[in-house]
């Protein structure tokens, strides 16, 4: 294709899924000393692509060279021994042990010959040279994601990858954090190594990579050299979607009105009985959206959830309008106008097993209309089911059907439409778009935007940055268990939220 | 609730073909141990025949149901939110107890009408506060409700032999360790028994589909994490469904007494496992009530010819331990089968 050395060659990939081709004739080549960008949408195919050729799925058809000969992994192990490592999405990290014991552990596992002295002062140059500083005594639990993300780059240096796959490694960085990834990855492009980064983001694309190959439903839509194409993120975004991008959401009226949420003085124990949430306190008022940044696991899951009811808080209060909410249970908070999109969607916010119609009164069965006469009336909840399967565009064949055969987006779907068919003075969503396709994510924003407009009153806790500036009347940022801000519209721009995130400062 | 025609043809494909293998790996055993296997098929399917005998025949399979469809479809209700209970034999147990004191020693002082209703309640009562004890433990302390509900039913045993022995033993028996008779008001058949049946399997069933407790419990049962969200409220729920279960258990034992023996002996002579064996209905019948109640029938034809096999054929009440375990097995192994049948099933 292009006069670069070819590295790694896949040809004719395939790889079905029960109901999806996830791979579909896809032809893939890296160059030697390059960063290879792997840019689509969520579910497009790029984590399978390189699952595959990582050894940790195997392909239905296709062939893969590797340095002109053939390649046929049967495991990781068989990867390594090429020099292909790749950073998972979701880290393969043993938490109880220490980093070095990681390290060890996956040398042995390599079939690598180090011991654990060597292995040490190889992590100690590795670090040195790359600015990677983490301690190599420090259990894996202990530390943050950032920290995790470098532990993996460094093991994978430390095992002398000549080849990186990194899935997705910005979505668990703060947007300050992410510069400072790029800066690796181009440190290690210097040492001839070759990196392919995979994002959904076209930004990061553009921002970092040689050459781009889009994947759009499980095909490949283009190749982009960009040392001789300009490439302009219209053009990807095409290339992406294949279309023009959806529309973004509007906030036709900004109309701040009477405060119907106080929180005072809050502290929420996690799950491990730290303090999660630290004296949080803020006001939220009908018609507002505020927007709650921060890297996840900063506190935010935990404030989220006292305030709906799933999660009882040691100090502090939470009224709504006058109402005493402290400790109240979700059921109540549901007849108080507390609706929650949570981001658990098939464990929390569906019962898989159960039909759609069902599921549309998962809560809100014992309310006048449903329940009457000692009487759960089935006949009114399926026509309360159709409703919303229509309002909201849910893809579903019948009411009836369990839940469990829809796919990702329908269900958000289905649980949005439920929540909002409450009738809510509050909503609060939980990365209500994250892992959906970009139609279903923008029609999700914009149903937001509309209830705002209608004087609900939204927090909105959202892991992407974009999404929250996009939407929100003001914007805090959850820091170690307590909120930041927070900001005006005006105030918060990206790198001041972005700093904040990283930092904790900067208010 | 409601399967696709696809999946119901999966189920009973997975059904079919688990028993048919369940079936022939019993005959294999009978023939083996040098019976005839023949001769059990003629023993269990001889009586339908001629027509004077067929209802006397089939009320009497209907009868010796009883003890096993009862506790089934109470633990249809545990089952389903997904709580263990283990304990149907000892809730049967003392439901047993609590029918045999109204019918033998409360009958004559009340009015004939009243016996069976009082009867029923208590039995009721008994088995619900039976199961009661576990429900508390597991909503209190988090107590595993597998081991308090079974070491319960050893409890129930001899509970049941201290009554008879000790209190309750009737003075003209001979020395039998038994009761006095129960009134003759206090004895059901099968006319009695049909009407308890249609009773308790649509309220069950009623229950399940239209009741906040049966929604809230077949959410539980499929999603904890679902149910928090939904505001339910779990020892509520499980307190409330182990009540019902444990209460119909005890309604399986009412029907030893009331409708079999007739009279109270030691636990072990008055069942044979009848609690574990609802287990098996339960599951075989996929806990769906009218399908627990065609399974219990099916094993009530097992036990109605117990003893015509035991005289017959020298054929133990191990043989149909035996049979009930190898249904129970198949019971199990179908629902793996069906899975499979019905993943095979969509991609086809
Ligand atoms: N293990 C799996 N089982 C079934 N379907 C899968 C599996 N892994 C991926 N898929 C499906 O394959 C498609 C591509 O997934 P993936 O490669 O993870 O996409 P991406 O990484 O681009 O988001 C998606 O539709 C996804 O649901
Ligand atoms: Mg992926």
């Amino acid at each position: 294709m292009s006069d670069c050395p070819v590295l790694v060659e896949m040809r004719g990939i395939v790889k079905r899924y029960p109901g999806v081709v996830a791979n579909d004739h896809v032809d893939f080549t890296l160059c030697s000393g390059e960063i290879h960008g792997l840019l689509g949408e969520n579910g497009a195919g790029k984590t399978t692509l390189m699952s595959i050729l990582y050894g940790s799925v195997k392909p239905d058809a296709g062939t893969i060279l590797v340095g002109g000969s053939e390649y046929k992994p049967r495991s990781p192990r068989d990867a390594l021994k090429r020099g292909i490592v790749m950073v998972h999405q979701h880290f393969k990290l043993v938490e109880t042990l220490t980093v070095l014991d990681n390290i060890v552990l996956a040398a042995r596992g390599a079939g690598l010959g180090y011991s654990r002295a060597e292995l040490r002062e190889r992590l100690a140059r590795v670090s040195e040279r790359y600015g990677l500083y983490v301690d190599p005594d420090a259990r894996v639990w202990q530390l943050s994601a950032s920290e995790k993300q470098k532990v993996e780059l460094a093991r994978a240096l430390v095992l002398d990858a000549r080849i990186l796959i990194l899935d997705e490694p910005t979505t668990v960085l703060a947007p300050s954090e992410v510069e400072g990834l790029f800066d690796l990855i181009r440190a290690m492009k210097r040492d001839g190594r070759s990196i392919v980064f995979i994002t959904h983001r076209l930004g990061e694309a553009l921002a970092v990579c040689d050459r781009i190959t889009v994947l759009r439903k499980g095909r490949v839509a283009g190749v982009i050299d960009l040392s001789r194409e300009r490439a302009t993120p219209t053009m990807l975004t095409r290339i992406m979607f294949g279309e023009e991008p959806p529309p973004p959401p509007v906030r036709r009226e900004r109309r701040r009105g009477r405060r119907v949420l106080l929180v005072e003085d809050l502290w929420v124990r996690g799950n491990r009985g730290h303090w999660a949430v630290r004296a949080v306190s803020f006001n939220l008022f009908e018609g507002e959206i505020l927007g709650i940044a921060g890297v996840a696991g900063n506190g935010q899951l935990e404030l989220v959830e006292a305030i709906v009811g799933l999660r009882r808080p040691e100090r502090g209060r939470i009224l709504i309008d006058g109402f005493d909410a402290t400790g109240a249970s979700a059921r109540v908070l549901v007849d108080e106008g507390v609706a929650y999109i949570p981001e658990d969607r098939v464990g929390m916010g569906v019962v898989p097993g159960l039909t759609v119609a069902e599921n549309t009164v998962l809560r809100g069965y014992w309310r006048r209309g449903f329940y009457e006469r000692g009487v759960i009336r089935w006949p009114a909840v399926e026509r309360h089911a159709e409703r919303i399967v229509k309002e909201f565009d849910v893809k579903v064949g019948s009411v009836s059907f369990p839940v469990e055969t829809l796919s990702g987006g329908n269900i958000q779907r289905l649980i949005v439409g439920r929540e909002i068919s409450l009738g809510p003075r509050i909503l609060v969503a939980y990365n209500p778009t994250s892992g959906l396709d970009a139609r279903a994510a923008a029609f999700i924003r914009r149903e937001l935007a509309a209830m705002a407009d209608e004087g609900a009153a939204i927090i909105l806790v959202s892991e992407d940055l974009d999404e929250i500036l996009m939407l929100s009347d003001r914007v805090g940022v959850m820091y170690k268990g307590v909120l930041l801000g927070p900001l005006t519209r005006e105030e918060a721009s990206r790198e001041k939220v972005g700093y904040m995130m990283a930092t904790g400062t900067g208010v | 609730m409601r399967l696709k025609p696809s999946d119901r043809l999966a189920t009973t494909l997975a059904l079919t073909a688990s028993l048919s293998v369940a079936l022939l790996v019993f005959a294999a055993i009978l023939g083996t141990h040098g019976y005839s296997v023949t001769g059990f098929a003629r023993v269990v399917s001889s009586g339908f025949w001629p027509p004077e005998n067929l209802s006397w025949r089939l009320s009497s399979i209907f009868i010796n149901s009883l003890p096993v469809l009862f506790p089934a479809l109470g633990l249809i209700v545990a089952f389903r939110m997904g709580f263990w209970n283990i304990g149907a034999e000892g809730q049967l147990l003392v439901g047993m107890a609590a029918a045999t004191w109204v019918g033998v020693f409360l009958a004559d002082r009340l009015p004939g009408a009243s016996v069976l209703p009082a009867m029923v309640v208590a039995a009721f009562v008994a088995g619900a506060l039976w199961a009661a004890g576990p429900a508390l433990l597991r909503v209190w302390l988090g107590v595993n409700e597998v081991l308090t509900t079974l070491m319960l039913n050893y409890v129930a045993v001899h509970l049941v032999n201290y009554l008879v022995e000790y209190r309750w033993k009737d003075p003209r028996g001979f020395g039998f360790i038994r009761t006095p008779p129960l009134h003759e008001s206090a004895r059901i058949g099968a006319a009695e028994g049909a009407v308890l049946v249609v009773l308790a399997a649509g309220l069950v069933y009623f229950m399940l589909r239209y009741t906040q407790l049966g929604f809230e419990l077949r959410i539980i049962g499929s999603s904890p994490k679902a149910a928090r969200y939904a505001g339910i409220s779990y020892a509520k729920v499980t307190l409330l469904a182990m009540l019902i279960s444990g209460g119909l258990a005890g309604l399986g034992g009412m029907s030893v007494v009331a409708g079999l023996t007739g009279e109270l002996m030691e636990a072990q002579r008055m069942s044979p496992g009848y609690g574990y064996t609802g287990i098996i209905a339960a599951w075989l019948g996929r806990l769906h009530p009218a399908a627990v109640v065609a399974a219990s029938l099916f094993l009530g034809l097992i036990y109605e010819r117990q003893s015509v096999l035991q005289a017959t054929m020298r054929l133990g009440v191990g043989y149909t331990m035996l049979f009930n375990g190898l249904l129970l097995f198949a019971a199990i192994s179908s629902t793996y089968l069906e899975k499979r049948l019905r993943e095979a099933g969509r991609l086809g």
